[in-house]
């Protein structure tokens, strides 16, 4: 499970977020209401999709609308970080690599 | 065997004038009106040839022709382009070659040539004059457009849609303008495209000064197209021409150096067709001599055509909410396609809301997946077998129906059931087809209108003669829902947008605020609400004399609003809402107010009330609508001329509308216009009063009551209330009003009191006898056979063939007893 944030510390610089290893549509409730507070402290928001070994539609379509939320609309840095294999996989096989802001070749992976 | 042509032109006339002329030599026509709807065309109909313009919305000829070369069934098929978009020296070898071919040949082939400038077509040509009619038609509908776009670029949003869409319709009017020889008309559309087209290429920029020139631009186009109409000497457009060369001049110096000659064409026009390796005009007209017999090398596309595709399938997948739902999850779906050997090309996200918005347990998403045509359609059917049934489903064949991957086309979630999408895979889809329409004349429906509502009165003298029991038969009442929808239908049919009656007003106030030097904003909300059209022509007049008046005698000089603390523009408000069954127009604007001791004055003086007349401050601002009334202390040519608001209100009385001023000192007036939905049905409550039937339109009626002794208390000599838990309701004795003898008239006890509600009185108890029924009438106008009454809404022939009086509840309520009944102009 994503670790809570820290919404006590004023003007937090990071705000780090952790996907789930399966990230089924159950998920994706907790995943939004993560992703607009940290758009709303507006700080960088990082995910960690380290552990991701599965991810599904509603989790995918809320990486794409907070990345919209973020970088077009607050002008906030947001990074998906040590992508695992099978997220970038899934990513990439579903022509959203560039819409979640993952780097275009699979060397990020870790 | 006859040949078949397909024609592609935006324009219904030129399509109209492209298949008299054709089929007139024995050649079979079809027509679309846009490229995406001639490309559907080409594969349903398989044409010898194929005619398209150039500028279109949607997608445009070019992209019309490389995506029909893309398709090597129609690699062989001929292709002739008509476009006003060539540049001058193409047009000089048309015209050369033309010049050469005799007389007979250039009628026989006028279809060849798109509008010739200075040659109209035959006017001996039976029916031109009716693809005239529409050509018009065509101008209004592009004017508005023009306007539309123009006073969005005004507004500040000059967007490239924008821009082109302005475009589109001013080159459209040339276009006609040219084909029916409306050469004065066609010079000026084309300067005035001239400049569109760099503004279009970003040459000359959008910004406010050119806006203002391209607004008055529009006001000369509009005046042009008005003399071309009725036959009129053409407007003085020279200064505006100077302006709109000047333009370019500076500009788009380097651009518009060719652009010299009367009708000079656009320059971007021959770049794009070079791109293409285009060279049209000439051999089109040249084959035209042995027609479809010449080479298809001439409009070759080859360096154009996209890839081949392989043959295979299209798979376009767009869960509904209830595939996310309980665990499914379209991600495994996808990977099993995967598995299959297919990959996704395409993922539209178009329809992802803010994050804030999103449901997460709802999708977004519309996959477009490739399979390989090596994969049985059953085996890819057999993947979405457990999807929900309202997911969007699309399984396509791409050899037999290639079909570019819409890469942002917002698909509609939902929107089609699998069991639907089972269809043959290769069938053109239909959910795709552009919304096509067609023009009927107005008599026409008119006829269909009146039937129906014969049917309606025939349907009820049925059910009348029936015995009860034959009445409660399942068919009866079927047969009357199906007559009820189909007047719907027929009424909708009639339904317009009321943007057209208020696309007049910027010109309009453009024109006003050059008279009086004031400076007014226009802000329009509600332009989409739909009105029966015979109310929308005869709202016209009442809206121009109310923007008059609020222009003239509303808004004050800029020195004397900045001394009042405003802002030094006006605002002038211009909306309409769908209340109920009544379209309610609201002209309000933040002037001076009514200033009500002038006005009462004014009246004194005229003589249209005495002295000392007590009155309120709503009957004095009503008396600027008293015929004769006119408070403008010069008469100016703009509201004044002796007819004041009385023609308002007047005008719309007629309609079976009211209208209502609100006025606030020093802070501005607002008119209010409330209107009928439709002029022709009602549902209506049956009422009985002293052995006559009368009926009450039934969207009124709140509740009925059988009032109790007691319940009924006089408070006055003249007044009466009903206790009605706990309140006490104004009542109104029907009997009262219609001077039923006292001999015939019932005690409280024995009558129904039906309360009403109406907006200017809130609710008010009517009381009649008895209730009869409900029941859809027919209004038949009293107007056209009597004259208006005012109380009267109308008459309707009831189901035995009696005749009843339909009740006008806002102005029997609303107007003391003595005065309803009277003629409507005697009124006060």
């Amino acid at each position: 499970m994503p670790q809570p944030p820290d919404t006590d510390a004023p003007g937090a610089p990071v705000d780090m977020l952790t996907l789930p290893v399966h990230g089924t549509t159950a998920t994706a409730e907790e995943l939004r209401i993560r992703l607009v507070l940290a758009c709303d402290r507006g700080g960088d928001i990082e995910i960690d999709a380290s552990e991701v070994e599965s991810v599904g539609q509603a989790v995918l379509q809320l990486l794409v609308a907070a990345r919209a939320e973020a970088e077009t609309r607050n002008g906030q840095r947001f990074a998906i970080t040590h992508p695992s294999p099978a997220f970038v996989e899934r990513v990439a096989a579903c022509r959203l690599t560039a819409l979640v802001g993952l780097p275009d070749e699979e060397d990020s992976a870790p | 065997m006859t040949k078949l042509i397909l024609t592609v032109d935006d324009s219904a006339s030129m399509r109209m004038l492209l298949k008299a002329s054709l089929t007139a030599q024995g050649f079979r026509i079809e027509g679309a009106e846009d490229g995406q709807h001639g490309l559907e065309r080409m594969h349903a109909v398989k044409p010898d040839l194929l005619i398209t313009d150039i500028n279109m919305p949607k997608m445009d000829g070019f992209e019309l022709i490389e995506a029909v070369r893309g398709v090597p069934e129609f690699r062989g098929t001929p292709i002739l382009v008509l476009s006003t978009e060539f540049s001058d020296d193409k047009k000089a070898r048309a015209q050369r070659r033309r010049d050469r071919l005799d007389h007979q040949a250039i009628r026989r082939r006028e279809a060849g040539r798109r509008h010739p400038p200075g040659l109209p077509v035959s006017t001996g040509d039976e029916g031109l004059d009716e693809i005239q009619a529409i050509f018009f038609e065509e101008c209004a509908e592009g004017l508005a457009a023009a306007e539309q776009g123009l006073s969005a670029m005004a507004a500040g949003n000059a967007s490239p849609e924008t821009i082109a869409s302005v475009f589109r319709a001013v080159h459209s009017i040339k276009g006609g303008s040219g084909a029916f020889g409306h050469t004065a008309l066609l010079a000026f559309s084309h300067r005035f495209e001239n400049v569109l087209d760099e503004v279009r290429g970003g040459i000359i920029p959008p910004d406010a000064a050119v806006t203002g020139i391209m607004l008055g631009a529009f006001d000369i186009l509009s005046d042009h197209v008005a003399a071309a109409l009725s036959g009129d000497a053409p407007p003085a457009d020279a200064a505006m021409l100077a302006q709109l060369d000047l333009l370019l001049a500076a500009k788009g110096a380097g651009l518009a150096g060719d652009a010299a000659g009367t009708i000079p064409a656009p320059a971007s026009a021959p770049d794009e067709m070079d791109a293409l390796g285009f060279t049209p005009v000439a051999a089109a007209i040249g084959g035209w001599d042995d027609p479809f017999d010449f080479e298809p090398v001439v409009v070759q596309l080859d360096d154009a055509l996209p890839e081949e595709e392989a043959p295979g399938w299209t798979v376009r997948f767009g869960p509904s909410r209830a595939a996310l739902a309980n665990g499914g999850e379209p991600v495994l779906l996808l990977r099993e396609l995967e598995r299959m050997g297919g990959r996704i090309i395409d993922t539209d996200m178009s329809g992802l809301p803010p994050l804030r918005d999103l449901d997460p347990e709802d999708s977004y998403c519309v996959w477009t997946i490739a399979l390989p045509g090596t994969v049985a359609e059953e085996d890819i059917r057999e993947c979405f077998d457990f999807v929900a049934p309202d997911s969007l489903l699309d399984i396509v064949a791409t050899a037999a129906a290639p079909e570019p991957v819409p890469a942002s086309a917002p698909p509609p979630l939902a929107a089609e059931p699998v069991a639907e999408a089972a269809a043959p895979a290769a069938e053109a889809r239909p959910g795709d087809a552009p919304a096509q329409t067609i023009r009927v004349d107005l008599a026409k429906l008119d006829q269909l209108l009146n039937l129906v509502g014969e049917l309606v009165i025939r349907g009820s003298i049925l059910s009348d003669r029936l015995a009860p029991a034959d009445q409660e038969r399942v068919e009866l009442p079927q047969l009357a829902r199906l007559t009820r929808q189909i007047q719907d239908n027929v009424m909708s049919l009639r339904a317009q947008p009321i943007r057209q009656a208020f696309s007049r007003v910027p010109r309009m106030l453009r024109d006003l605020m050059a008279a009086t030097g004031k400076t007014v904003v226009l802000e329009t909300s509600g332009e989409t609400t739909e009105v029966d059209k015979g109310v929308l022509e005869k709202i016209g007049d009442p809206l121009t004399h109310m923007i008059r008046n609020a222009v003239d005698h509303g808004i004050e000089p800029a020195e004397e609003r900045l001394a009042a603390g405003k802002p030094a523009e006006g605002t002038i408000r211009l909306s309409a809402e769908q209340r109920g069954a009544r379209i309610v127009v609201r002209v309000s604007d933040d002037g001076r107010g009514i200033d009500r001791a002038r006005v009462r004055a004014k009246a004194i003086e005229k003589g249209i009330v005495s002295a000392d007349a007590v009155l309120s401050d709503e009957e004095i601002d009503n008396l600027i609508c008293a015929p004769g009334f006119s408070t403008a202390e010069t008469i100016s040519n703009i509201s004044g001329r002796g007819v004041g608001m009385d023609v308002v209100r007047s005008n719309v009385e007629a309609l079976g509308g009211r209208v209502e001023i609100h006025s606030v000192p020093g802070a501005g007036t607002a008119f209010v216009m409330a209107l009928p939905l439709t002029l022709a049905i009602l549902d209506g409550m049956i009422v009985r009063l002293a052995d006559q039937r009368f009926v009450l339109p039934l969207a009124n009626v709140v509740e009925t009551i059988r009032p109790q002794p007691g319940q009924v208390k006089p408070i006055s000599p003249c007044s009466e209330v009903i206790e009605l838990r706990g309140a006490y309701l104004p009542i109104r004795r029907a009997s009262d009003m219609f001077g039923i003898p006292a001999a015939l008239r019932r005690a409280p006890e024995q009558s129904v009191i039906i309360i009403v509600e109406s907006d200017a009185s809130g609710l008010v108890g009517l009381m009649v006898d008895t209730i009869e029924n409900r029941r859809e009438v027919v209004i038949k106008n009293l107007e056209d056979n009597l004259y208006p009454i005012r109380g009267l809404g109308g008459a309707t022939i009831l189901g035995d063939g009696s005749i009843a009086l339909i009740l006008d509840i806002d102005a029997i309520v609303a107007t003391p007893g003595t005065h309803i009944f009277t003629p409507k102009g005697l009124a006060a």
